[in-house]
């Protein structure tokens, strides 16, 4: 039972670091800061480009609207609960805005132009009109315009606007009302399929990703359409990235405690079963807190804050640490009387430290991934599994000197007999020839079907309700944008809007030609000031010089005072300048997005659907300051190069642990202990293929995990001389938690998850039957 | 977003409406209203309403005189209407343009030399809003009203006649419009005068046919 100096002092050197690390891990427990925002998952938060800074402006005005149709029988009790219900979400600091009457609707403030004059603002219709009708067409149209109007027109209004077209110009600021209308209580109603909905607009007071947000606007949220739905006759409809988010959070929350209790249940009958006692299962758990505690000092000292996603699934990593106890167990377990700490602990030692060694590199291979969020799991779980480690090798010889009081059970001992000899039959199977041969041409026969899938949309599963709902929005109420955009880069704002200008004349016969539903351009808002000169140059022309205004003016009787008063305000109009105008539009949600990045000043023209995609690329292509965004594709093109790069990686991966195992096994030994996962992973690719999954980023992530936890099988296999007793419970028992922990994810409604579960599920499996090909013939 | 605050503007822009006033043009003095809060005036305001609704359906002509400071005289437009008991409005101008409007099921139907147009509170607000309006004075439509308006009665009335005045009950609508004066008789509107915050004001006049009453 005694132990060597050096293997004690390793022993004695694991139980300090263990206490430091739980010394250090429970002083910095009220130091940790936890960041529950999703986006900071995704790669990107932290570059600054136009682009980057433009999605983001973009995704914040879009994402925190909510709108909100509700119908019912009784108009008078329909009027109150929508009072009520205001009054309520209003009270929700999760509510920057709540509205239900016009007033609230407008939500922001109207834009306004200092300066406007319809001299300086025409619309390509009142331009088009002012250039092809006779001066007597004109006054005609106009006089008809003022006097067939019941309720007339106001003196200011003639004053401002005589012709009508500074009216047409503004109308472009609005987007599509529909068919909204007031009620008689002064509620904007909508009318679809003949019943009245009342349309109430909220905006968030922050992103809808952000958890607390989805919690307390959820909570406010769910008391008021309890509160509706109350209504006679009552028909709700909600639309919003709120519902999206707050749906896959759902579900997300769901598929991991039915995943994780599935899994606990499961592990703590397997360990009641095989080890009989309650304190063994106890200690089983004390590796992986300690895994976790480290995990979450090193992340939090490293990144400044814990992202909780990463802690979600960094414990789960962490929690692979599993394996170091079931090899400690399993031994202990199998030797029963014989069991001599020295010797064992010896014979643990290496396969466990080349375990730990290759797991923590596949692990830290996360980090090429490029997501912020996995580079946090890796080192969070890389961290943890040295913590489990030394956990593992320092307490357990003080705790488990003693032999096990139970050895092997009856049914258990045959089911390990069988296994061992069913296992080394299935290698025997896999060290022919001929396995090779069926293998390779299973590859290439398969191989031909591999596709691919990099498309973002397979992480979203969207409810079918909430896209129903969806629809009744975009035809009710014209919400058609489209996620892709144009973006113009100039020096300054007058430039800028020069530039703007161009892209504008080239998109707007497009309207005609049906490549474009429609679009908003900054110019629209303000045009350049060379535009505002040409305006002016034919409103001289066509309007004052001609006499047009001074005749409606003389035969809808205005006085000569009023007259002369008139024609003066239309001489020397000074030009709007854009900057200060421009600089102030932020405020202003429905002017498209313009902001300054160092030196340069940028706008976006958003369009609306449908579109050709492909024609406004091309078309857009040729302008070197003109940049067309696919947010959607760039996204997917983002996925790919992860792929890409994950795979590399992966090859890179297995080609190092190659290397660093020729040392103590010669090139042959390492290529038998790598062969297994290897085998496992590619047969469990052609598997997908066959069944018509496309390969994604996912399913390379899992082909590492399969890698890190195969490769502990293999080295088990190969350090005891073969599928011994203690290692086939050992391993079997890890395949086990691992189908548990993971495999599991393969029943999610998220086919990304469900597709990485169903790899690892695979994979696993695999990499287990075919570990004793590692054996030493 | 402020597409919606249109539905507001409909209201705003319910222009150039002046409060001739019932009495020689000069409008009543604001010592001559009081707020229609009383349970007295409340009913006396229902009774008008009724009044109002069981005349329905009516029609008849309409003569609409605009006085502008700015005008050496009123503008005149006059022509046709016909209000249906189920709140069916058409509304024909025939002087000095012929325009038709047609207010079915709450939609607003513009018919310009045959061609047809659907008027939208986005698109024209101030022609959105004057037929929310009037369309609501035919038959007094208190609830609707009130939800814009202060509803104010004079002190005293002549025996036949009704009046009762609409002061905007917010900001927005204020500077736009001053108030509007409606007066009538039984069952009948016979003026409604809008005055705006200058001197500005409009009247319309309604007189029935004789056979309206169907």
């Amino acid at each position: 039972m005694s132990m060597g100096r050096a293997v004690r002092s390793f022993q004695y050197a694991c139980l300090l670091l263990m206490l430091t690390t739980i010394v250090f891990g429970v002083a910095g427990l009220h130091r940790l800061q936890f960041n529950n925002d999703l986006l900071a998952l995704f790669p990107g938060q932290t570059e600054q480009s136009a682009e980057v800074i433009a999605n983001r402006k973009r995704a914040s005005q879009i994402e925190r609207e909510i709108l909100l149709l509700v119908h019912t029988s009784d108009q008078a009790q329909l009027q109150v609960a929508i009072a009520s219900v205001t009054a309520r979400l209003t009270d929700c600091a999760c509510f920057a805005k709540v509205g239900a009457d016009a007033a609230g609707l407008a939500g922001e403030q109207t834009f306004s132009l200092p300066g406007a004059h319809p001299a300086l603002l025409l619309s390509a219709k009142w331009r088009d009109r002012l250039q092809n009708l006779s001066a007597e067409q004109l006054k005609e149209h106009t006089l008809r315009r003022l006097l067939m109007r019941p309720g007339g027109f106001s003196a200011a209004e003639l004053h401002t606007d005589p012709l009508g077209s500074l009216a047409d110009f503004k109308d472009s600021w609005q987007s599509d009302l529909g068919s909204v209308r007031l009620s008689d209580a002064g509620l904007a109603m909508v009318d679809i399929g003949g019943a009245d909905y009342a349309l109430m607009r909220l905006t968030l007071a922050d992103s809808p990703y952000r958890l607390e947000v989805q919690q307390t606007a959820g909570q406010a949220l769910s008391q008021a359409f309890n509160e509706l739905r109350a209504l006679p006759g009552a028909d709700l409809l909600y639309a919003g990235a709120f519902f999206y988010t707050q749906a896959g959070a759902e579900q997300a929350r769901s598929e991991i405690s039915t995943v994780g209790l599935g899994s606990l249940i499961g592990i703590v009958c397997l360990f009641l079963l095989v080890f009989r006692s309650v304190g063994l299962l106890l200690l089983a758990f004390v590796p992986i807190a300690v895994g976790v505690l480290a995990g979450l000092s090193v992340v939090q000292w490293w990144f400044g804050q814990v992202h909780i996603i990463a802690l979600v699934f960094g414990s789960a990593l962490v929690g692979v640490a599993i394996d170091y106890t079931l090899h400690f167990y399993a031994k202990r377990l199998d030797a029963q009387q014989h069991w001599q700490l020295g010797s064992d602990y010896r014979r643990l030692l290496a396969p466990l430290s080349l375990g730990l060694l290759t797991s923590v590199a596949g692990y830290l291979s996360f980090t090429a991934t490029g997501f912020p969020g996995f580079t946090q799991i890796a080192v969070m779980s890389s961290a943890g599994l040295v913590a489990a480690f030394v956990t593992v090798m320092g307490l357990y010889p003080i705790l488990l000197r003693k032999p096990s009081r139970h050895g092997l059970s009856r049914p258990l001992l045959n089911l390990l007999n069988w296994g061992q000899r069913r296992h080394q039959a299935v290698a025997e199977l896999f060290r022919r020839r001929l396995s090779g041969l069926i293998l390779l041409l299973m590859v290439v026969l398969i191989w031909p079907l591999w596709q691919s899938n990099d498309d973002i949309r397979q992480m979203q599963n969207a409810p079918q309700e909430l896209l129903d709902m969806e629809e009744v929005f975009r035809t009710q109420l014209g919400g058609r944008r489209a996620m892709q955009y144009i973006l113009l880069e100039a020096d300054d704002y007058p430039q800028l809007l020069n530039r703007v200008q161009a892209v504008d004349a080239a998109l707007a016969p497009l309207q005609q030609t049906g490549h474009l539903a429609s679009f908003a351009a900054l110019n629209h808002w303000l045009p350049s000031v060379q535009q505002q000169r040409a305006n002016q140059l034919l409103w001289q022309e066509r309007v004052i010089d001609s006499g047009v205004l001074e005749s409606v003016l003389i035969s809808l009787g205005v006085n000569s005072k009023a007259v002369a008063s008139m024609m003066a305000s239309q001489q020397e109009v000074p030009f709007i300048e854009p900057d200060a105008v421009l600089v102030a539009s932020g405020q202003y949600a429905a002017v498209p997005l313009v902001f300054q990045r160092d030196d340069k000043v940028y706008s976006v023209i958003t369009l609306n659907t449908p579109l050709d995609t492909h024609y406004l690329a091309s078309l857009v292509a040729p302008w070197p300051y003109a940049q067309w965004v696919d947010p959607v594709a760039r996204t997917n093109q983002l996925l790919q190069k992860y792929r890409h790069n994950a795979s590399g990686l992966l090859a890179l991966a297995y080609g190092l642990i190659g290397v660093l195992l020729c040392g103590p096994y010669g090139v042959l030994g390492a290529l038998r202990v790598i062969a297994p996962p290897a085998i496992a992973s590619v047969i469990t690719l052609c598997g997908l293929l066959v069944v018509g999954i496309d390969i994604s980023v996912f399913h390379i992530m899992a082909l590492m995990l399969v890698l890190g936890i195969g490769i502990d099988y293999t080295l088990f296999v190969r350090e005891s001389g073969g599928v011994s007793r203690s290692t086939l419970l050992a391993i079997g028992l890890s395949t086990v938690t691992t189908v548990l922990s993971f495999g599991l994810l393969a029943l999610s409604g998220t086919q990304a998850i469900a597709h990485f579960g169903l790899a690892v599920l695979l994979g696993i499996v695999l990499a287990f039957l075919l570990a004793p090909l590692a054996q030493h013939k | 977003m402020k597409w919606l605050s249109v539905c507001l503007l409909c209201l705003l822009c319910v222009n150039a409406w002046a409060d001739a006033s019932s009495s020689a043009d000069n409008g009543p003095a604001d010592g001559k209203w009081r707020n229609a809060s009383s349970a007295d005036d409340q009913k006396h305001l229902q009774s008008v309403a009724a009044q109002l609704a069981n005349s329905l359906p009516v029609h008849g002509q309409m003569q609409q005189h605009k006085y502008m400071a700015i005008l050496n005289e009123p503008l005149v437009s006059s022509g046709t209407f016909d209000l249906k008991t189920n709140g069916d409005l058409t509304w024909s101008v025939q002087e000095p343009f012929a325009v038709l409007y047609r207010i079915v099921d709450g939609t607003i139907m513009r018919t310009l030399e045959g061609e047809q147009t659907e008027i939208t509170a986005r698109k024209e607000p101030s022609v959105y809003g004057f037929f929310q309006i009037v369309g609501k004075l035919f038959d007094l439509q208190l609830k609707g009203l009130e939800s814009f308006f202060t509803v104010q009665l004079p002190h005293s009335e002549l025996d036949a006649q009704w009046q009762l005045r609409l002061l905007p009950n917010n900001k927005r609508l204020a500077s736009a419009i001053a108030a509007i004066v409606v007066t009538g008789e039984q069952g009948r509107l016979h003026n409604v005068t809008v005055q705006e915050p200058n001197a500005d004001y409009t009247r319309i006049q309604f007189q029935y046919a004789a056979q309206a009453e169907e």
